[in-house]
């Protein structure tokens, strides 16, 4: 009905089209991309690491010196953790998931001639390993105590049976339809001149690697040996204290363990909770910043909305007098204002949709970003359209009570 | 006149207030944002040892897998075998060079009253302070002859020598670690280089430094396993230490000083023959692929600016832009509204030139005016992101020089903003727009 006057209108004074337009096509191309950012973090920031998350530490012990036999400290304190009030259980470990640093190597299906190596993180555990992380076991048995044999770090990994994490087992063997079927399968392990196959005993959910791997896929890749490590003459240990009693646990833990064995140092326990937070750290300050300069530009942007149409209005004071004169109501009014800025938005959406695809290949080729879904283009153009009919409301109602009496007068 | 056109400038932005208020405002968001993440970006991307850094090279020789390359796009690994870098650094090809890694050790103080405690330090060269520069509280480092003594000699750092010798003149005593006594030679003043680029690999760029530092050689006896990065694409030939030093695993560091061109194309040629004489022996199966770089080059290579830092450095002057866009439409809403004013000082004489000069005096000023309040965001946004990662806390902070750049920016970004604006002011046809009125 009047969208061509409307048009003919914004094409004789194209600036308000360049300009609102130009800033709904770079809101657009931004928000989207910074919302997608925003969504992979969140998710990063849920993910669960598979173990007893709040009810776990980790504390290291460092001996003097060789002469102190490290692996009879760790056998001796381990006797003692377990013993303790308000401790589940203990076990030596190498490191937990989300620490950040650990230990990794590759691993392929022994029995497949075209099978594919996979990277996976490897922890050290005992027959405790269930109770002492609060693992999920979905299928097999924990390892027997007859299993776990200590580890230096002269040694090469060569252990007959591991568990694994039910991600690995799918990745490594694409024929399974459910990772439990896994049990029983062997990989390989070492490199090509010296392989041993290990059987896998178990299968673990939901278990995560140390650190997220971008290109090399990893995060839910998880190897358990049956081995008590003792790195030169250190060892660490997680304990799973009962629930709710972790704080107190890591209060008292590094006192009681010092005074078992005075020629070694105790390191500072490090809770899992605040493992988590130091390895979350990063998402979450990259999400905040997003947050805000998502919800910033679009405030600027219905500012910028409302101060461009308000002028307009001033600037059109006496047409729309002439207009309401000539019979238009305020409806009327309204809804070529409202018109106007729909198309003008639209415009701005369009080139809004190419730039934000341009940005998010952009993003994709030079940072560990992935491409964007089309439905944030869906919901980000919905968005702004709804955003600048409501900017546009504001200074489109003064208008609309513009009386046709102006129209008579000089200004 | 330009006295008279700030008074104007300034008498016009109070007569709209609300106008005003809303184009700073945008100036100030955008400039906020910008600064918050550019200043981070700024002090992590920052040189951290401007008088030398192009002469101080991280070496890397490629021993990886014939099959595949350590890291794409055919990178070398970060760090060398032990017997590669132990004999690329006594060879003395460069003018200083130093092998290195990270260990821990039990500090075990003399004084009863002080707990033992865990430390993580550095076996090195003495050429690590003569290349580095760390400055030193008391004595002095080591010597090339005590390198080659395997003497029992320590630098400590000066958190170190507060914790265990009270932040007293160290030098001269014993200090108890692992299974020997070592006698300290000299304690470091503050050491930190932002980022720490003599090894990204084993610390946080932004972290804390060793606690102490030992002669590399000393490692005979010792048979230290690194507390840092290791990385094998093959297992040792044997289980055992020496095993371990004679395998093909990383974990060690190089880094050499080279003064000029020729000696750094001399030392390419070294290490490029001696990799050709190894692979004589059956080692290095990878086509040649050793790399010098330079301190800025290696910071580059080893993305110490991360990526968060970049796409939201990215992001925000996209932000900054639809700010200016913006204030573009707001400046265009005002200066028309200011029509009849034009027309009349057109009228009385003024020229469009003067006119012109007018009204960038007034984008200016609305820039400055952005600029400062942005300034307010960005220490806002900074003491945010401080909450949040700590460890950025420590690099950043907005000093005069970034002050200044975002007051250029603003400036610039306003009078930009107000171009096309201040034409269209001027190109406002007096007679025609007085007869109206």
């Amino acid at each position: 009905m009047e969208i061509r006057p409307i048009f003919s209108t914004i094409l004789r004074n194209p600036v308000g089209l360049v300009l609102i337009g130009l800033q709904v096509a770079l809101t657009l191309a931004i928000v989207v991309n910074a919302l997608h950012i925003i969504g992979t973090r969140l998710d990063n920031m849920r993910a669960s690491a598979g173990i007893d998350e709040n009810n776990v530490l980790m504390i290291s012990s460092t001996a003097f010196s060789v002469d102190d036999k490290p692996l009879d400290i760790a056998r001796t304190d381990l006797d003692y953790l377990r013993s303790l009030p308000g401790v589940v259980n203990a076990m030596a470990v190498n490191t937990l998931p989300m620490t950040g640093s650990g230990w990794s190597t590759q691993v392929e299906a022994a029995e497949d001639p075209d099978s594919h190596d996979i990277a996976t993180a490897i922890y050290f555990a005992d027959e405790t390993l269930v109770e002492t992380l609060g693992l999920d076991l979905i299928a097999g048995r924990p390892f027997r105590a007859g299993e776990v044999t200590p580890f230096s770090m002269d040694d090469n990994l060569r252990p007959p049976v591991v568990i694994a994490s039910a991600a690995a087992v799918l990745d490594l063997f694409p024929d399974l339809e459910r990772p439990e079927d896994a049990l029983g399968r062997l990989i390989w392990n070492g490199d090509e001149n010296d392989r041993a196959a290990s059987e896998i005993i178990g299968i673990v959910d939901g278990i995560k690697a140390p650190w997220r791997g971008f290109s090399v896929k990893i995060f839910d890749h998880v190897t358990f040996v049956p081995h008590i490590p003792t790195f030169d003459k250190s060892a660490r240990y997680a304990i799973r204290s009962e629930a709710g009693q972790l704080d107190k646990l890591a209060g008292n833990v590094r006192e009681q363990l010092a005074a078992q064995n005075l020629r070694r140092v105790v390191g500072e326990p490090r809770t899992f909770p605040e493992v988590r937070e130091r390895f979350l750290r990063g998402d979450k300050s990259m999400a905040v910043m997003l947050i805000a300069v998502v919800v910033l530009l679009l405030l600027v942007n219905v500012l910028g909305i409302v101060g461009l149409v308000s002028f307009w209005v001033t600037q059109r004071t006496k047409q729309i007098g002439t207009r309401r004169a000539l019979g238009a109501t305020r409806g009327n009014i309204l809804r070529y204002f409202l018109i106007e800025n729909a198309l003008i938005t639209s415009v701005g959406v369009l080139l809004g949709a190419v730039l934000a695809m341009a940005l998010s290949n952009w993003l994709a080729s030079e940072f560990s970003v992935h491409r964007l879904p089309w439905y944030y283009l869906a919901y980000g153009a919905a968005l702004l359209n709804a955003l600048g009919l409501f900017a546009t409301c504001l200074p489109a109602l003064r208008a609309a009570g513009i009386a046709p009496a102006i129209a008579t007068r000089s200004v | 006149m330009t006295r008279y056109y700030f008074w104007l400038a300034a008498r016009n932005l109070k007569n709209s207030p609300w106008l005003s208020g809303l184009m700073v405002l945008a100036i100030a968001l955008g400039i906020g944002a910008f600064m918050t993440s550019y200043a981070i970006f700024h002090a992590m991307s920052g040189d951290p040892i401007p008088h030398k850094s192009h002469q101080l090279f991280s070496v890397r020789l490629d021993n990886w897998d014939p099959e595949d390359a350590y890291s794409e796009p055919n990178e070398p690994p970060t760090q060398m075998t032990y017997r590669d870098a132990r004999y690329l650094a006594e060879a003395g090809k460069a003018r200083y060079q130093t092998a290195m890694f990270r260990v821990g050790m039990a500090v075990q103080p003399g004084n009863p009253d002080i707990k033992p405690l865990l430390s993580h330090g550095r076996m090195t060269y003495s050429d690590f302070f003569a290349m580095f520069e760390p400055p030193f509280l008391y004595g002095m480092p080591w010597t090339r002859a005590e390198d080659g003594a395997r003497s029992t000699v320590v630098v400590l750092s000066r958190a170190m020598n507060e914790r265990v010798f009270g932040g007293e003149n160290s030098v001269g005593r014993q200090l108890r670690m692992d299974d020997g006594e070592y006698t300290v030679v000299g304690v470091l003043d503050t050491f930190d280089p932002l980022p720490r680029y003599y090894d990204l690999i084993n610390t946080d760029p932004f972290g804390d430094g060793d606690d102490f530092y030992l002669p590399f050689t000393l490692n005979d006896t010792l048979k230290k396993r690194p507390n840092g990065n290791n990385s094998c694409y093959i297992d040792p030939p044997e289980d055992s230490y020496q095993g371990y030093l004679d395998s093909e695993c990383v974990w060690v560091a190089l880094w050499v000083q080279l003064d000029s061109e020729a000696e750094r194309r001399d030392y390419q040629t070294f290490i490029d023959n001696y990799v050709m004489e190894q692979k004589r022996h059956g080692r290095f199966p990878r086509p040649l692929n050793n790399r010098l770089d330079d301190v800025m080059d290696w910071l580059d290579n080893q993305g110490v600016v991360d990526e968060d830092t970049r796409i939201q450095v990215g992001l925000s002057f996209a932000f900054l832009l639809v700010c200016l866009l913006n204030t573009v439409g707001l400046m265009l809403a005002r200066f028309l509204r200011r029509a009849g004013e034009v027309s009349v000082r057109r009228a009385l004489g003024a020229s469009r030139r003067q006119i012109f000069q007018q009204y960038l005096t007034e984008s200016a000023v609305l820039g400055i005016a952005g600029a400062l309040v942005g300034l307010v965001f960005a220490a806002l946004g900074l003491a945010v992101v401080r909450g949040l990662a700590p460890h950025i806390a420590a690099v950043t902070h907005l000093d005069p020089s970034l002050g200044l750049f975002a007051l250029t920016v603003s400036v610039c970004a306003a009078l930009l903003a107000g171009i096309y604006p201040t034409w269209r002011a001027c190109r406002i046809a007096p007679a025609a727009q007085l007869k109206t009125q």
